[in-house]
């Protein structure tokens, strides 16, 4: 990895020595957030105040010598310590805060205009702290991504309907360096059981290797009207994750999971700035991890649930926003312009059985609904500088009523006011 | 210091970015083709924008770009290799295709409507230039040329050289100098004839001749030449004359203003190329960030981790083991707080197992004989410094129906023995051949009568004790009473936990002795005393 970051800094600095057009780009923000959750039955509501912020700096870059290929790094960094509405009951916030940092290095190669090669390595750490026992910078769910991607990106007209093409392949390895399983940890005593064939260590390692095509086109030269369609398939075989046989033991067979996403969006412009867009998702994840729900019994397993393919699931994901540009100037020489944005998010699992208030398992697969209403107003104070603000209320809701670990039947508003540098 | 490396790394490679950013100013140099005259109102709008904009002499015209003209307007662009075009009046022509590489030139215009007119540097084999409509496609190798569309025809006049004119249907013609012809939109194609609807661009191209004999004149000297005299020749023609602007003549305008619409037209042009870029990661990092979470969903689902009520992060994990064909074993453990507690429970059977144990197997009575019946259950908590174990064997017995009895219990503390019990066979009385505790057990509310909660303490011979705490509790960690209302009776069916804590003076952990826990045994309260 070092010799890797050593080589792209070379590469990097030699061709800053010898760039004929370097264009660089830098975005900030940052805000304080509020977040406030009504309280559900007998308890209070909670509110209290975060503070995030974000950063992505990149350039291009081109030779004298190689005009067609650009160098292109960015760097990305956001945090934030919003509270989050956790597993937590009496108290339901929990301030978490979360730092992610993405690096990526690559270069854009332009055949000739209308066909261009991309190649990215990418390097992401990303750190969470969720609960108050959690040390930031040691978080059981931090996690390193490493990978790459390559995408062939062509523009050609058809019947004079413009049409850019993306097709892609990327490559990812993640890590989670603090997720060991509590197995790894056991004493000597109960030695035969970490000496189990089947029995593993890094649960949620795995590599993913997605397959992904876009198709973004214009109705027509003069049309303001829009149409993005895009495909991804996603293989993720886990190192050593195992899958649970039918009596509840780990059988020779890793997790493999399979995730295909169809998406299509149609965004109208009536204007640079304003216009709305219609968006639906539609993702499909398969998976051969099964789960045997032991019911907290141990010496009569003959109440246990055996559910196949537990990660299987549906989602429908509907969404819509309005951009406007308000006709007059408010304050400052630049007129404002809001947001509004709806969004219905369905999860139906394939095999996952809902639960009642008791524990018991229903007759119902399990179906996880969200809704979310987003209200955002941003206007520039300068050309480079703007204010923002944003407004967010989540419903979430489900047939899933035991909530002893963790809480399905929520609301959550977030308020942010921030502000916003952009070279 | 690995942190003040990756800084200064950046530090470098943004400082070293920004000294070269005067650099892109060779792009007005570079650019392929340029606007070198125009008159009326000319619109121009940048491939990946909405809005047309006026156009600017000397500004740089980009493949994807669309030019329109207005009523009296003209635009006239010149390209690299001294070639140059003129839109005419009431035009709309959309740049389709604007590369050069190595010895190739590929020039595609697609002229939506309206006229064209063209003086084509004699182009090489690997080179192409050509105007599209929606009827026809004009090609050249070299040549000066004209091409008229409206709704229903295509027209094309060659002035000097030759063009191939063939409709989109596949029909060709080869237009010489000094002839006409038309394709319609049905891919008609006119025999060509003496130039006669054409001539009227006869003037347009003697003008433009005259122009490009200057520009291959100074392309010899730079292109920064050809700037300057286009820029002095627009202001004579607008009455200015050199003498009267207080600025210099620099690249791309003698006003200062021009040059920096310039650039920051190209500059622009590029930003949003970045833009787009950035844009692209953050969208391949937020679906990467997608699946994580639904991986921390899926856990909490689970009860593989859990917050308890003082913001603490509990997680448990449970395995099913079969270590021999006939026991299986089920592991909870469960960690919080750096300590780690698990329970261990081994069943053993009569016999070989199947894959999937029938019910039957678990019971205790049966009307008939029973094939897979337990033998023997042996169950450990422990703390990892501390153990107990509970041991219990079985024997089938007839007594009407079949039962299950057990044959000998056993309690251990740290391996030292601390109850014993058997059974005499086909009788129900136990015999002890330890010393049972003196004080068999002391059961008493913890706090208050009213609290659900009791605790149950067996002092031994040897002065050791062991106690058994049982708390039922809410879901928000709070010990339940007696109920003295229906809702009061609901709340307990539907929100009540199980807590469990064994203690003993034989433990190391003289605090929080064992805390296994069971996914039904949530422990909520870490501590009893909190």
């Amino acid at each position: 990895m070092k010799k890797f970051l050593l080589i792209c800094i070379f590469i990097l600095n030699f061709m800053l020595i010898y760039s004929s057009d370097f264009i660089p780009a830098l975005d900030l923000n940052a805000g304080g957030t509020y977040s406030y959750l009504p309280g559900s039955s007998g308890t209070e509501p909670n509110n209290s105040f975060g503070f995030e912020s974000g950063m992505a700096g990149s350039f291009m870059a081109n030779t004298d010598f190689l005009p067609y290929i650009w160098f292109i790094p960015t760097f990305t960094l956001d945090y934030s310590n919003t509270a989050q509405p956790l597993n937590i009951d009496d108290e339901r916030f929990l301030f978490s805060q979360w730092l992610d940092i993405y690096l990526s290095y690559g270069i854009n190669w332009q055949l000739n205009d209308n066909w261009e090669l991309k190649l990215r390595g990418f390097y992401r750490k990303d750190y969470s702290q969720q609960t108050k026992d959690e040390k930031f910078g040691s978080g059981l769910y931090d996690y390193i991504d490493s990978g790459f991607y390559i995408e062939n990106v062509n523009k050609f007209q058809y019947y004079y309907i413009p049409i850019e093409t993306t097709l892609g392949f990327k490559y990812i390895d993640r890590r989670f360096p603090n997720y060991k399983t509590l197995l790894s940890d056991l004493p000597s005593e109960v030695s035969e059981y970490k000496a189990s064939p089947n029995t593993y260590t890094k649960e949620k390692d795995n590599l993913t290797y997605a397959f992904y095509i876009d198709n973004y086109l214009q109705w027509g030269q003069d049309s303001n009207w829009f149409t993005k369609l895009s495909f991804s398939y996603d293989y993720i075989p886990y190192f050593e994750q195992k899958v649970i046989d039918v009596d509840g033991s780990l059988s020779d067979a890793v997790r493999i999971d399979r995730c295909s996403t169809l998406s299509l969006s149609v965004p109208y412009y009536a204007t640079d700035v304003s216009g709305m867009e219609f968006g639906y998702d539609f993702t499909y994840n398969l998976t051969n991890q099964n789960y045997l729900d032991t019911m907290g019994t141990s010496s009569d397993f003959s109440d246990d649930k055996y559910i196949e393919n537990y990660y299987n699931y549906y989602e429908h994901l509907l969404k819509f926003s309005i951009n406007y540009e308000f006709p007059y100037k408010l304050l400052t020489a630049y007129k404002p312009v809001a947001t509004i944005g709806l969004s219905l998010d369905i999860i139906q699992y394939g095999t996952r059985l809902a639960k009642n208030k008791e524990g018991k398992y229903k007759s119902e697969k399990e179906q996880d609904n969200n809704y979310t209403l987003s209200l955002n107003i941003k206007q520039n104070i300068m050309e480079f500088w703007s204010y923002y603000i944003t407004a967010t209320y989540t419903k979430y809701n489900s047939n899933m009523q035991w909530e002893a670990y963790s809480i399905y039947n929520y609301s959550y508003l977030t308020v942010i006011v921030g502000t916003a540098m952009s070279f | 210091m690995k942190k003040l490396f990756i800084i200064l790394v950046f530090v470098f490679i943004f400082s070293s970015g920004y000294t070269f950013d005067n650099e892109s100013n060779k792009s007005l140099l570079e650019s392929i083709a340029i606007v070198s005259d125009y008159a009326g109102e000319v619109l121009i709008k940048a491939n990946g924008t909405q809005n047309f904009k006026n156009i600017e002499l000397n500004m740089p015209v980009y493949e994807g770009d669309e030019i329109k003209t207005g009523k009296d307007s003209f635009v006239e662009i010149t390209f690299d290799d001294a070639s140059i075009i003129r839109i005419d009046n009431n035009s709309n022509l959309i740049v389709s295709e604007l590369s050069r590489k190595n010895n190739s030139a590929k020039t595609i215009f697609n002229l939506i409507f309206g006229k064209i007119v063209a003086i084509v540097e004699k182009l090489n084999q690997d080179s192409t230039f050509e105007v599209h409509t929606k009827m026809a496609i004009a090609a050249v190798k070299g040549t000066e040329f004209a091409v008229e569309v409206n709704e229903n025809d295509a027209f094309a006049g060659v002035f000097d050289g030759k063009i191939n004119f063939s409709s989109i249907k596949g029909n060709s013609i080869e237009i010489e100098k000094g002839k006409e012809s038309k394709i319609d939109k049905d891919g008609k194609t006119e025999n060509p004839s003496n130039l006669k609807r054409m001539l009227k661009f006869e003037n347009h191209l003697n003008k433009m001749r005259e122009e490009i004999k200057i520009v291959r004149e100074l392309k010899n000297e730079g292109k920064e030449k050809i700037i300057q005299w286009r820029i002095k020749k627009k202001f004579e023609k607008e009455g200015k004359t050199e003498g009267e602007s207080e600025e210099k003549l620099t690249i791309g305008s003698i006003d200062k203003k021009d040059t920096e619409k310039a650039e920051e037209r190209i500059k622009g042009f590029l930003k949003r190329k970045i833009k787009k870029e950035l844009a692209i990661l953050r969208e391949h990092a937020l679906d990467d960030l997608k699946w994580v979470n639904s991986e921390m969903k899926a856990d909490l689902n689970l009860g593989k981790t859990m917050t308890d009520v003082h913001g603490n992060r509990i997680r448990i994990e449970e395995y099913i083991f079969r270590p021999n064909p006939k026991q299986i074993d089920l592991l909870s453990i469960t960690f919080r707080k750096n300590r780690l507690d698990y329970l261990r429970a081994q069943n053993i059977f009569n016999t070989n197992l199947p894959k999937i144990i029938p019910k039957e197997a678990w019971l205790n009575e049966w009307i008939i004989e029973p094939k897979i019946y337990k033998v023997e259950e042996r169950l450990r908590l422990s703390n990892t410094i501390d153990h107990l174990d509970a041991n219990t064997t079985y024997q089938l017995y007839k007594s009407g129906n079949w039962k299950l009895w057990s044959t000998e219990e056993t309690l251990s503390i740290n391996d030292r023995l601390k109850e014993k019990k058997t059974r005499i066979s086909g009788t129900e009385l136990w015999t002890n051949d330890i010393p049972l505790p003196s004080t068999t057990s002391n059961q008493y509310p913890v706090n208050s009568t009213q609290d659900l909660a009791w605790r149950e303490k067996r002092i031994y011979n040897d002065g050791s004790w062991l106690e058994l705490r049982i708390y039922l509790i809410d879901d928000y960690g709070n010990l339940q009473t007696n109920p003295r209302t229906l809702e009061n009776w609901l709340d307990l069916i539907f929100n009540t936990n199980v807590e469990l804590q064994l203690l003993s003076s034989d433990f190391n952990d003289k605090d929080l002795g064992i805390d296994v826990v069971s996914k039904i045994l949530w422990w909520t309260v870490l501590n009893p005393k909190d």
